[in-house]
């Protein structure tokens, strides 16, 4: 029972770290733009398709998809930022409607280019551990480490730095930050590209979780909303917190035989924890991360 | 400086709202529409009988193809399929009735795996263009189909569970799949054929009505053969992890994990990747799945699949027929080859001719209840083998395969509704 109840502890983290990529990069794009960037899951899918390209048998050559990816992707949501988001800050609604319809191109654009089977992508690292009569695969571990490393990378970058405290200010109030010289409109690219970055990371660790396919982004995003909403939109710490905790409840129930009830379950927390506050766990991006 | 930026925003409004107008239309243009084709010389796009470019007459087949979205997969492969049956029944004869020669034609609609489309697709090929007889429809979209089949009197050859759950208050509905509780029973049968020593059972399987329904009917099964089921997880549908499901069925010890997750949403090749490390059972056996070479090399790890068909489509147990149908569907091109879900084709391929024979037998193509009471009386032998039809439900074989190790070998067996095998092969 012990052994069992250690590796589903294991479990959570490694599903928390994927679910915290996610909503991280929703959590500071939506802070920074008021932006609910719906296609967000699938630029994830579009890094898992990548490391596919650049590494599909895995190894140490997994290193170069996933720095491809993270670039890739971060490319790509400056464009998509620069040709379709901007214009749509003013009204935020029409983002989350534009978002729509990026999600579905790429969706689309994906089965058709590489077919709706999934693909295969080859561990970075075959190896497994057992410690403690937990199983521990190398690439769940890179997974955990690399997105502690992730996060605590992003917040001491979003309170430490002079960047990252305009950021801060530009999510506070965008008027006072422009009047006070900061260059709103390149750091909201500067943004975009770093959600696209962490979309692109997420991507290649979810590569090595599941084979991609087409769909992968979309079943992701929900989660990542959810638990971005939970933890607080536009907050770092507080989708970390989320994601540990949606991970923490799904996992419960499945150990309790409940998994039919998941999404009941889970979702009907979600709404009782909003109606209680609203905010979620943590405050935005523009206060403490 | 604020107003300036507001002009300069506002004159960009306009432009804003076309571009997400053009993204949502461009979006909309590759995810909908309906597509009409033929696969065979001349036809039209008109139900019924029609005249040809070549002169010969057709009858139009309707089929409600899911060439996009989530169920594309499969759908690609059931379309192909559906392709190969009608040049079959052209290339051996075509159909004949009163004397008169007809072709057989495709009428596709492409429903893009969405409930919505089909409805549509539904009404264009049964009440527009006036098709009898009508193909497609995977998973819960058959319903959708029987809906509009049934009131109109046009035979649905189904393949779903969902319509099977229909078949006491359906009249034209003819379910090309053995009956679940066959298919059940066979698989259990033929997996205690290849593991006499099993006697545990983990089921793992999805959040839907098929699942549901597969859970049941195999209780009965695993009794007869003497499994216990010591454990059951049922994951939601948008489900990527499933390190937790089997961490969870691991504490059970079961010796095999009966897995019901779809291999068409890819959940399944998920599992299997998770289980590879995890290794919750040593013997999984997938019943929507292959023994294809995409399935992780996992030392230690047995899969077994129940492959969908009742045809054997490799090694020495492979017969012309089987060899043929892979020929035909393949050379008709547009669909990758290999490709893994070619046995899943195999439940409506031979239902081609059947329907040909049929036709002939009752001397009609638009009398539909002349035509069913002929399909129930034809024993067909083709490559699922022999197949019967009674009370408008089909009988025949299941084959099974095994992958030890990553190697698949030769292992394909089939499976009997008697509960006889063929030999099993070296890897099982």
């Amino acid at each position: 029972m012990n052994e069992q109840l250690l590796q589903q502890g294991f479990n959570v983290l490694s599903s928390a770290s994927i679910y915290a990529l996610v909503a991280i990069g929703l959590s500071v794009i939506f802070g920074l733009s008021g932006i609910i960037n719906i296609a967000y899951g699938d630029f994830m899918t579009l890094g898992a398709y990548v490391v596919f390209v650049v590494a599909p048998g895995g190894a140490i050559a997994f290193v170069w998809g996933f720095a491809a990816s993270a670039v890739a992707v971060a490319v790509l949501s400056i464009a998509v930022e620069r040709a379709l988001f901007r214009w749509t800050i003013i009204r935020p609604v029409n983002g989350f409607l534009v978002s729509l319809g990026l999600s579905q191109i790429i969706e689309n654009g994906v089965a058709w280019h590489f077919g709706q089977d999934s693909v295969t992508v080859a561990p970075a690292d075959s190896a497994n551990w057992t410690i403690g009569g937990v199983i521990m695969s190398a690439d769940r571990v890179i997974i955990i480490l690399g997105t502690v490393v992730l996060v605590v990378g992003l917040i001491l970058f979003l309170d430490r730095t002079q960047t990252g405290t305009a950021i801060r200010a530009i999510a506070a109030d965008r008027e006072a930050a422009a009047l006070m010289g900061i260059p709103v409109t390149r750091l909201v690219t500067g943004v975009f590209a770093l959600g696209g970055l962490i979309a692109g990371l997420g991507g290649g660790f979810v590569a090595l979780l599941q084979p991609p396919y087409p769909l992968l982004g979309a079943e992701l995003v929900l989660k990542g909303f959810v638990v971005a909403l939970v933890g607080g939109l536009g907050s770092v710490r507080g989708a970390v917190v989320g994601a540990v905790l949606l991970a923490f409840i799904e996992t419960v129930l499945v150990t309790a035989g409940l998994a039919g009830w998941l999404d009941v379950i889970e979702f009907g927390a979600v709404i009782l924890l909003l109606i209680i506050r609203p905010q979620g766990l943590a405050r935005g991006l523009a206060h403490s991360m | 400086m604020k107003a300036a930026s507001n002009r300069g925003v506002l004159a960009r409004r306009p432009i804003a709202l076309f571009a997400a107008a053009a993204v949502l239309a461009l979006a909309a243009c590759s995810s909908s529409g309906n597509s009409s084709g033929t696969a065979a010389s001349g036809g039209s796009s008109a139900g019924g009988s029609s005249a040809g470019a070549s002169g010969a007459k057709t009858i139009e087949i309707g089929m409600d193809a899911e060439q996009g979205g989530a169920l594309a997969s499969f759908g690609l492969s059931f379309l192909q399929a559906a392709k190969a049956g009608v040049a079959y029944v052209n290339k051996t004869g075509g159909v004949t009735i009163n004397g008169t020669k007809y072709n057989l034609a495709l009428d596709i609609c492409n429903d893009n795996s969405d409930q919505t489309q089909v409805a549509a697709c539904a009404t264009k090929l049964v009440v527009t263009n006036q098709d009898k007889f009508i193909f497609g429809g995977l998973a819960d979209f058959g319903p959708i189909l029987r809906g509009i089949t049934e009131p109109n009197h046009a035979i649905y050859f189904s393949t779903g569970s969902a319509v099977a759950a229909l078949m006491s208050s359906s009249h034209y509905v003819v379910n090309t799949v053995p009956s679940l509780d066959a298919r059940s029973l066979m698989s259990v049968t033929g997996f205690k054929k290849a593991f006499p020593n099993a006697k545990t059972v983990a089921l793992l399987g999805e959040q839907d009505a098929t699942d549901q329904a597969a859970f049941a009917a195999l209780q009965p099964a695993f009794k007869q053969e003497g499994l216990t089921v010591v454990g059951t997880q049922i994951a939601p549908l948008d489900a990527t992890d499933y390190s937790s499901f089997l961490t969870a069925l691991k504490a059970k010890h079961p010796d095999v994990i009966w897995n019901e997750l779809a291999a068409a949403v890819n959940s399944e090749p998920a599992m299997l990747g998770q289980n590879g490390s995890l290794h919750a059972a040593t013997v999984v056996f997938n019943n929507s799945g292959s023994c294809q070479a995409s399935y992780p090399h996992t030392p230690g790890i047995t899969y077994m699949a129940e492959t969908n068909a009742g045809a054997i489509t490799a090694g020495p147990n492979e017969t012309a027929q089987t060899k043929d149908y892979e020929a035909t569907y393949y050379g008709l091109g547009g669909i990758k080859n290999p490709d893994p879900n070619i046995s899943a084709g195999l439940y409506i391929y031979d239902f081609f001719p059947i329907l040909a024979q049929a036709m002939e037998k009752a001397g009609t193509s638009t009398d539909t209840t002349k035509v069913l009471a002929a399909i129930n009386s034809i024993s067909y032998k083709g490559v699922d083998g022999t197949i019967s039809i009674k009370n408008n439900q089909s009988t025949y074989g299941q084959v099974l395969c095994t992958m030890k190790d990553g190697n698949s070998g030769n292992s394909q067996f089939e499976v009997f509704p008697d509960g006889t095998t063929t030999a099993i092969g070296a890897n099982s």
